[in-house]
């Protein structure tokens, strides 16, 4: 992964950080406040195992945060931030599960 | 091919379990033509015709096979047999080159915080090598084994496989819902985000990641981590409003003159640190290093979380404990089950810190 993302609404173009090819958060897709990403195996596991409820993270993502002071720009260092990774969970058979049927 | 009585006259020579299923599988028989057995100063020998089933001893006379069914084999299709004798799953630790086959782990969050603290302090000077999570193991595999002639079982293949991790009891997955602060559920397409509804909010995430292998596949059996994560979400003070950052617009960020990062947390706002000539190390480059008091924050909440859900430990009055208890299995639908592993995880904090030590030991594995 190790992909960078803006951290503000992705038709801002003033907010976007011009020195490095950014993505715009979830490419667009905000889950919440602070899940910024669900990579793509995440999706496709719970479909294979019809699972209902999902838990995870990685922490292997960037995101670029705006930042002005007084009228003036600043650029932030990037931070690395969690996304959801893979894991989930199921109640299957009246037991609990993480990760699958 | 095994012997029995090697040294008295009864001397007798005979298939193992293990060597007729070869035969049987393999089509060895028709390489075996021979076999020799030697003696001090003595050599025995015999030819075995190649599409004979039977052997015969030394002595002259013919061996029974191992499944006493007479000298006639059954010829024909065979129902499929699996080509391992046995499967177990493994936790491996690729940091110590450990494995497991059962984990109970008890876990030092009080030492761990210890330790993200002197990283927050250190930031400059952190090594490189810091990593500011648990990992409890890097990942589980699947180990197979064959049985050879002398009923040992020798590794013959290890497999990545999704895996599975039921909880024990419904406390079990309470005390995981407690000690886990993020949760996303999906239902039919829609995924939404629940934050727990702890009355006291874990700032811990416990999780169980996947791994993508070289040719590509990812399964769910990657490392399991314990990450500090105080955060309900990030916002921008914007000239003193509170904006979610999908909602900072053109608009607003051009006519703004002040914005301000913040992480919400508890109910409380805690703001970037400003000083942009601080280049940022990998180890410490991470939200709870980031904001001003964050880290802290989310120390008083991890006292508060096990002051009020933990029971308190027999070895130190001091020391609130969650247990969480797991079994772990392989998830792909119509496999044939695996033994389950156990994964348990006592998870600790002495929330006077009175005994929170920077160089003790975070995880303890029994």
């Amino acid at each position: 992964m190790n992909d960078v993302y803006y951290l503000a609404n992705p038709d801002c173009i003033s907010c976007k950080n011009t020195d490095a090819p950014s993505k715009a958060l979830n490419s667009g897709n905000i889950y919440a406040g602070n899940v910024f990403n669900i990579v793509d195996s995440f999706v496709e596991n719970a479909n294979l195992f019809g699972a209902t409820r999902f838990f995870g993270f990685s922490i292997s993502n960037y995101g670029t945060l705006v930042y002005k002071l007084n009228g003036q720009k600043i650029d932030l260092q990037k931070i690395q931030f969690p996304s959801l990774d893979t894991l989930y969970v199921t109640n299957k058979d009246k037991n609990y599960r993480l990760g699958g049927v | 091919m095994a012997f029995q009585n090697v040294t008295t006259g009864d001397f007798r020579t005979y298939l193992t379990k293990y060597g007729m299923r070869v035969l049987l599988n393999k089509g060895l028989l028709n390489n075996v033509a021979y076999f020799s057995v030697k003696d001090d100063g003595i050599n025995y020998a015999e030819s075995v015709p190649a599409n004979s089933v039977l052997i015969k001893a030394v002595t002259g006379d013919n061996l029974k096979n191992l499944y006493n069914s007479g000298p006639q084999l059954t010829t024909g299709v065979r129902p499929p047999i699996p080509n391992v004798d046995k499967e177990e799953l493994i936790f491996i630790d690729e940091c110590n080159n450990l494995e497991y086959k059962n984990i109970i782990a008890t876990i030092n969050l009080g030492n761990y915080l210890a330790q993200l603290r002197n990283a927050e302090t250190n930031y400059q000077t952190i090594s490189n090598g810091y990593e500011p999570y648990l990992r409890l193991f890097d990942e589980i595999k699947v180990y197979s084994y064959k049985e050879n002639a002398f009923n040992q079982y020798k590794l013959w293949n290890t497999e990545d496989r999704n895996i599975t991790l039921t909880f024990n009891t419904e406390v079990d997955y309470k005390n995981y819902l407690l000690f886990d602060n993020t949760h996303v559920v999906k239902n039919g397409n829609s995924t939404i985000v629940d934050y727990g509804q702890n009355r006291f909010k874990s700032p811990f995430k416990f999780s169980v990641g996947s791994l993508r292998s070289a040719n590509g596949v990812i399964t769910q059996n990657g490392a399991a981590t314990i990450y500090f994560y105080p955060v309900d979400s990030f916002v921008y003070d914007v000239d003193g409003l509170k904006i979610l950052p999908e909602t900072l617009s053109e608009l607003t960020y051009n006519n703004s003159r002040n914005i301000i990062p913040q992480v919400q947390w508890n109910g409380s706002y805690y703001g970037i640190k400003t000083d942009t000539t601080v280049t940022w190390k990998q180890p410490v480059n991470q939200v709870p290093f980031r904001f001003n008091g964050l880290l802290e924050a989310g120390i008083v909440a991890a006292k508060n979380l096990f002051d009020f859900y933990g029971t308190t430990s027999v070895l130190n009055p001091n020391v609130k404990v969650i247990q969480i208890n797991m079994k772990v299995n392989t998830a792909q639908p119509g496999e044939v089950k695996i033994k389950d592993a156990n994964l348990t995880l006592n998870l600790t904090l002495d929330t006077t810190e009175t005994s929170w030590s920077l160089t003790g030991n975070t995880i303890t594995i029994n």
